[in-house]
């Protein structure tokens, strides 16, 4: 069910329809558009291949968040872009259905008198070349680094990036990136709105639909009788092994 | 000579400089005194208008006839036969009309208003601005009398289909749009071309695009960005781009894989300048107070550029259709035009924040 092209899009709209219920101190600037453009792409295609991309959704937060550096932030703004493309070809109980071109930025922006400030988190996928017998360095197949791209060029006094570490995490597509924001950067005490829409039961069912495509598969490199040909304990947590 | 389209302008006072301005702009201007509501919908019908255009405080002594009474009236015998629906513009010389219009556009009665000491000076944008609403009615009219996809009254580039808002296409397509003039001309108007949204208009361009519109080249980065003009109803009055088309243009003209939104404004004229070193062009700014020049949209006051990062929301009316955009004032504008009241309540107080500590 979690893998219907169809099913995956309502998801998509659903959940746009549950933020702008939910979001009262609207954080976030054009989710609904976003994903309604995402839904639309996704249906409109055919196939094997399933595309999720969704780019540029901007949520602003505007109430001061505590232990902050720099300490005085008036907002912070998060970039969140992703993109998650499944071949259903592929058996999901052997093979990683997520293809290469897979994509999870998160760019953070503060403001305080003194200007601008930045920080960027990526989760990306390590690129294995066919039948390569050693991988690089003892990357996580799935990873959430600091810095990246997103960083360039950007004016980052007194922090160094340096790529490392590389943290394993399950890879996520745009639906739990959503709700990892949420966990992660809103406060329930600032925002408590979320609470209500964390226990919505419409917005659980896309969430735990989203961990069954995302997680479960991932999740199986820690049983016993793994058969699983790239979510292996050592694809997924080296430092395990 | 005969003019191209004839207006009945309903006026209980003196008509003053209208009938002579709108006359200058290519429209047959017909002057109707109201009498009793019979006497002045006979008469309005007996020129057979292509657009109505009537005062707000017709009788203000409480006569017969208001304005909002046979707008209703023409909306209404427009549901039973759509060819007898007209545009209808509201005329004032009351500066508190924006009010009132608000009331009465949500209860579907007029398509635009005009403040009467506004008119002479602008009479060239609102006649075109008239002969549009005309010419779009005529238009959407035959397109439901085919049975046609009112889309096209937007002229998507095919390119771009697959990036709007599919729920604007969807609206334009259900039945009851398919059925009333006036109902998918203004949904066009107000949520799709004059609102900042799927469309942008030259001053929110700048701002993403981070350069000056007092730029040398301007026009000739506008001409760039041809293939993302909107050309569809309305743009003729309002010169408008597709908000995805320059993100597209960003992305395979300019080349740049990251989006536009990451940049400030001198990031993004070396950008563009290294890719069209042709043309002279320098970098929008802000206002005197502004931190940042992350640049994507417009104050609403000053309508200089700002950064949503650092901007004051306006408390956005709940109706507000999902692929608007937030709308925002600068610091500035808020703190010398008194703009508090208008910010939404966390703004507010971040707003009473940083005054305290400037």
């Amino acid at each position: 069910m979690e893998w219907n092209r169809a099913r995956y899009g309502n998801d998509l709209l659903k959940l746009s329809t549950l933020m702008k219920k939910y979001d009262s101190d609207k954080i976030f600037k054009n989710l609904g558009k976003i994903l309604s453009v995402t839904q639309g792409k996704l249906q409109g295609m055919r196939g094997d291949v399933l595309t999720v991309e969704a780019s540029g959704i901007e949520v602003i937060l505007k109430k001061r968040i505590a232990g902050t550096i720099p300490c005085d932030l008036q907002s912070i703004t998060i970039f969140f872009e992703s993109k998650s493309e499944f071949d259903l070809s592929i058996d999901i109980d052997l093979k990683d259905r997520i293809l290469e071109s897979y994509n999870f930025q998160i760019e953070v922006k503060g403001i305080n008198d003194a200007g601008e400030h930045y920080n960027a988190w990526h989760l990306d996928r390590d690129i294995r070349k066919p039948n390569s017998k050693k991988t690089r360095l003892d990357h996580p197949l799935y990873h959430f680094q600091p810095g990246g791209n997103k960083l360039e060029g950007k004016d980052i006094m007194g922090a160094v990036f340096i790529g490392a570490p590389r943290l394993p995490h399950p890879p996520m597509d745009v639906v739990l990136g959503i709700h990892f924001i949420l966990k992660n950067f809103c406060s329930t005490r600032d925002y408590p709105f979320f609470d209500k829409l964390f226990t919505n039961p419409d917005y659980q069912d896309i969430i735990n639909r989203a961990k069954e495509r995302m997680f479960i598969p991932y999740f199986k490199a820690f049983s016993e009788n793994c058969t699983h040909e790239d979510y292996t304990m050592k694809n997924v947590f080296p430092m395990a092994v | 000579m005969s003019m191209a389209y004839k207006v009945v302008y309903i006026e209980d006072q003196d008509t003053g400089s209208v009938l002579h301005d709108l006359s200058q702009c290519d429209l047959e201007v017909v002057h109707c005194h109201p009498g009793t509501f019979k006497e002045t919908i006979t008469e309005v019908d007996s020129h057979k208008p292509d657009l109505i255009l009537m005062d707000f405080r017709l009788m203000p002594g409480g006569g017969e006839v208001n304005a909002p009474a046979i707008a209703q009236y023409y909306r209404s015998l427009s549901i039973d036969e759509p060819t007898l629906c007209l545009p209808i513009v509201l005329l004032s010389n009351d500066t508190k009309i924006h009010g009132f219009y608000d009331d009465f556009t949500s209860h579907d009665l007029f398509d635009f208003f005009i403040i009467k000491e506004n008119l002479s000076e602008n009479k060239e944008k609102y006649s075109l601005l008239m002969k549009e609403h005309i010419e779009s009615y005529k238009f959407i009219s035959a397109l439901q009398a085919k049975e046609t996809d009112l889309a096209e009254l937007l002229s998507v580039p095919e390119k771009l289909e697959l990036d709007i808002d599919p729920r604007i296409t969807e609206t334009l397509r259900s039945k009851k749009y398919q059925s009333n003039v006036y109902m998918a001309s203004t949904f066009i108007f107000n949520n799709v071309v004059k609102s900042i949204g799927v469309l942008i208009g030259e001053d929110v361009l700048s701002a993403r695009l981070g350069i000056s519109k007092a730029s040398e080249s301007w026009d000739e980065l506008c001409s760039q960005l041809k293939e993302c003009e909107y050309t569809g109803i309305y743009s003729g009055s309002y010169r408008r781009w597709w908000a995805d088309g320059v993100e597209v243009w960003w992305n395979e003209t300019i080349e740049e894989t990251n989006h536009l939104r990451r940049f400030n404004s001198e990031d993004k004229l070396k950008i563009i300048c290294s890719k069209l070193p042709e043309l002279k062009l320098k970098k929008v700014e802000g206002d005197s107070k502004t931190k940042t020049d992350n640049f994507w949209t417009i104050c609403q006051c000053s309508f200089l550029p700002v950064d949503p990062s650092e901007a004051f929301e306006i408390q956005a009316d709940l109706t507000l259709m999902p692929w608007l955009e937030t709308q925002y004032y600068s610091y500035e504008s808020v703190r010398d035009h008194d703009l508090n009241d208008e910010l939404t309540d966390i703004e507010k107080s971040r707003y009473k924040e940083i005054a305290r500590g400037n």
